[in-house]
């Protein structure tokens, strides 16, 4: 089907003449006399050229030009001038090309070739090839993102192939399924779902060809097609924006702490993350391995180098993991901790310490805790606490631990007896966590704090943690742990021997390090 | 309807003129009967045919739109139920046309207290919910009496027999602190809703009692306790505001000379930070002397026969302390409570009763 070109003049022979000239271009016309009936078929027909007369009767040419260009269905329409005025030539405020008088029509038809063939470059993947429907071109001229827009709005079913040279004689190819208009499936190279197609709209190059044809895939992508590209583009511009912070694909990256170090509540993106870190190193392997898209595993990798939790090496080869076991807190855990501190208080306030709740099933317990802190090198411990006049009903400081020179856990001696039940969700509130410490028969020591164990756990974001302290010659039953093991969460569950000065130290540093975010 | 006058070029308009109006017209007539036909049914599909709020699938559509913008710009929302409770009794001496407009009266008042950007919707059974954009757990509460005030002297339920009277009931959620989804928020307003029914507020009577009464009558439930537990907690409580300094609130301390020293050992851990929650301590003495943050300190002579306390309301949780007035080390009576309805009760009576001045607007302003 030939292009369509609108013809508007109030002059009527003019207007058969231009008439004639472009279809014996092989162009199909329609002629208007005045601006009304013009935009009537503009928007009726939607014309590839419209040429407009500069004085058309009821809507000039420039008004009627101004309205088409508001509307996105018209937006494309090219536009062409005519006047009888020859000082009219002289106007540059017009948004098309202007023909001043004298009027030739053979010229105003080259005039119209001229914009549909400049037209036809811009909008390569309306040319069609090979068969009915199919579409390609170059996503250099037109990214995948504005392509699956616009096949969203017409509701296409079919296939979109893309590919790119990545390097000489390598092509990567991606495919994309739609259906009814909506994203259904993608893949590129490995990456599949919502990964491939964020991969892909990332690509400002390369060639892509649609075929509409019947897909019977199941569906791998659910969320909506715009809320997937609006996503899309924001991995993009944020890609672009932090380019230069996010490590290089090609750079090394190595954990640099112990997993124990690690604290026990991890997003599922970090965490699967770290466990690709135990098996690759490259930065894009890291990426490939990773089931989330390729912008959130970079952002999460700089997080962990900027925490000094990994390591990043722009040339080749892992790194080691340095030795972090100099004092409690290693400066990542102390970054950590003040990140966390300073997320909560205005910018300019001094970040104040840390609050580590202290719950004990009974005095014992926090005799032999207290005298196990005393141990730890930059651990305060409170008068009344190491003079053991303190009571079970106190709320108060039991003692500080510093992380670095200005900053430390304050631990915050807290009742356990059921009166004090109110208290525990303003003390628990805002806290790094709650330590309890049960000491004799396990199944006795949970029943003593069970209410408060179970008042914190209700808080957001409650991370609790307990100390199993064990007498000398004293033996855990496992029947009694796993009883247990419901209240108390096994992966922050710590068996402590107060028996061996050495080991209960390592242990309680251990826990120390587990309980800072 | 459209009227040509004054052609452009100065002429009177000619047949082309008007063959081109008519069209125009007609264009315009049907693409208007259009609009006005597809406005009213999406109304209609979006309207409770009753109260003429706006419907519950709607509301949840528009909560959890709510919520992913909430997220992205790290905002704050809240949202709150009035329960009516059992309709019953009304039915059955107002009928059905008047539990109607019962019905619509209610949303009428809620819809007076609201701002343009919030949102009223009927979910049902007496039930209405409101969603509160950018407000915090303050700003829901100030609503939340204001619109039980409302109803209470409406003509709505003055005129039902006593008997038959609604007991509306209002349960408050913020978003992100009470629930990170739709579900978990409608959950924590309907617990909300239930335990403002069983608020001791309720059980002991306090709403028609003055706040001295109503303090004293909680001493009794209280427990005997050593003069230091309420100290420490007192000075606790205080200091805790610190930690967080970007959480709404409001403190009310009236710790007359058994707590006045813990109050100002927490006051003193505030030195310098520039805190969101407002300080009121009503006690002799000179305020403490740092200009940050400011302490509101008022005369005890306009309380003169309270029992000392400590209130703390606001984002996080609620707190409040009763001592008995008693002097010295040893044994004192306490009460304390976490249940935030009773808070809120007796922050919300302070202020009325004593006309303790607030500055806090009902809504969050833009976090910094």
């Amino acid at each position: 089907m030939s292009a369509l070109v609108l013809i508007a003049d109030g002059d009527q022979r003019r207007a058969q003449r231009i008439a004639d000239a472009c279809r014996a271009s092989g162009l199909e016309c329609r002629v208007t006399s005045h601006g009304a009936a013009a935009l009537e078929t503009a928007l009726a027909e939607l014309p590839a050229v419209l040429v407009a007369q500069l004085d058309l009767p009821l809507i000039d040419g420039p008004k009627l030009a101004a309205i088409l260009r508001a509307n996105p269905r018209t937006q494309p329409t090219r536009l062409l001038f005519v006047s009888e005025r020859a000082e009219a030539a002289a106007r540059k405020d017009l948004p098309g090309r202007l023909i001043a008088a004298p009027v030739d029509p053979d010229e105003v038809a080259s005039g119209v070739r001229a914009l549909l063939a400049e037209r036809d470059g811009a909008e390569a993947p309306s040319e069609p090839i090979g068969g009915a429907g199919i579409v390609e071109g170059d996503l250099a001229q037109i990214p995948l993102a504005d392509l699956l827009q616009l096949f969203h709005v017409s509701r296409e079913t079919g296939t979109f192939e893309v590919s790119r040279e990545l390097e000489v004689g390598r092509l990567a190819r991606g495919q994309v399924l739609l259906r009814g208009g909506d994203v259904i499936a993608a893949s590129v190279e490995a990456a599949l779902g919502e990964k491939a197609l964020y991969r892909l709209l990332a690509w400002d190059r390369g060639r892509f060809v649609f075929r509409p044809e019947a897909v019977t895939e199941t569906a791998t992508i659910q969320r909506p097609t715009r809320a997937l590209l609006r996503e899309g583009k924001r991995h993009v511009e944020e890609c672009g924006r932090l380019a230069v912070d996010l490590p290089p694909l090609s750079a090394h990256v190595t954990l640099c702490i112990q997993r124990s170090a690690l604290p026990n509540v991890i997003h599922p993106l970090t965490q699967e993350v770290l466990v690709v870190l135990e098996l690759y190193s490259r930065v894009q392997d890291v990426i490939d391995h990773c089931s989330y898209p390729d912008y959130q595993v970079l952002r999460t990798l700089h997080t962990l180098i900027r925490r000094g939790m990994v390591e990043l090496r722009r040339g080749p080869g892992p790194a080691e993991a340095p030795d972090t076991a100099a004092g409690i807190f290693a400066p990542a855990h102390a970054a950590r901790l003040r990140e966390w501190i300073e997320a909560v208080m205005p910018r300019g306030t001094p970040a104040r310490d840390a609050k580590l709740l202290v719950v004990a099933s009974d005095a014992g317990a926090t005799r032999d805790f207290v005298r196990m802190l005393a141990r730890l090198p930059g651990v305060a411990i409170d008068e009344r606490f190491t003079t053991g006049s303190y009571s079970a009903d106190d709320l108060t400081s039991l003692g500080r631990i510093a992380v670095d020179e200005d900053l430390g856990i304050e631990l915050l001696h807290t009742p356990v007896a059921q009166r004090f039940a109110p208290l525990w969700p303003v003390a628990g509130h805002g806290a790094l966590g709650a330590l309890f410490l049960l000491s004799g028969p396990a199944s006795r020591a949970v029943e003593a704090v069970r209410p408060t164990l179970e008042a914190l756990r209700r808080l957001p974001r409650a991370r609790t943690f307990s100390l199993l302290l064990l007498e000398k010659g004293e033996r855990v039953v496992p029947e009694e742990v796993r009883e247990n093991l419901s209240l108390l969460d096994q992966g922050s569950l710590f068996l402590i021997p107060l028996e061996s000065s050495e080991k209960s130290s390592s242990l309680l540093r251990e826990m120390l390090q587990r309980v800072l975010p | 309807m459209a009227r040509l006058t004054d052609r452009l070029e100065g002429d009177a308009f000619d047949d082309v003129d008007r063959v081109c109006a008519q069209k125009f017209s007609r264009h315009a007539e049907v693409a208007l009967a259009n609009a006005l036909r597809f406005r009213a049914l999406e109304k209609r599909s979006l309207e409770d045919p009753i109260s003429g709020a706006y419907t519950a699938q709607y509301f949840q559509d528009v909560v959890r739109n709510e919520i992913e913008k909430a997220n992205r710009f790290g905002r704050s929302f809240a949202l709150l139920e009035l329960d009516l409770g059992s309709l019953d009794a009304a039915l059955r001496e107002a009928g059905e046309a008047g539990v109607q407009i019962l019905l619509t009266g209610v949303a009428e008042e809620l819809t007076r207290l609201l701002r343009a950007a919030d949102l009223l919707a009927a979910g049902g059974a007496g039930r209405f919910y409101v969603l509160l954009a950018e407000a915090d757990a303050l700003g829901a509460a100030v609503l939340k009496r204001r619109a039980l005030q409302a109803l209470g002297a409406s003509e709505l339920f003055t005129r039902i027999g006593a008997d038959a009277r609604p007991d509306p009931q209002v349960g408050t959620a913020v978003y992100p602190r009470d629930g990170a989804s739709l579900e978990a928020l409608l959950r924590v307003l309907d617990e909300r809703v239930e335990e403002e029914r069983r608020s001791p507020v309720r059980r002991l009577g306090l709403d028609r009692m003055t706040l001295a009464e109503g303090l004293q009558t909680l001493l009794e439930e209280g427990s005997p306790e050593r003069a230091e537990t309420a100290a420490q907690i007192a000075r606790f409580v205080v200091s805790e505001i610190g930690r967080r300094p970007r959480e709404r609130g409001l403190l009310y301390a009236a710790p007359g000379t058994a707590l006045i020293g813990a109050v100002r050992d927490g006051l003193e851990a505030l030195r310098g930070v520039a805190t969101r929650t407002e300080l009121v301590v009503i006690a002799d003495g000179e305020r403490p002397d740092f200009p940050e943050p400011a302490v509101n300190w008022l005369s005890p002579q306009r309380i003169a026969c309270l029992a000392p306390f400590v209130i703390q309301y606001g984002d996080g949780p609620a707190y409040a302390l009763v001592r008995d007035a008693k002097d010295g080390a040893g044994k004192t009576r306490l009460f304390h409570t976490s249940d935030r309805s009773l808070v809120e009760h007796l922050a919300f009576r302070l202020q009325q009763e004593l006309a303790v001045p607030s500055h806090l607007p009902a809504t969050e302003e833009a976090r910094a």
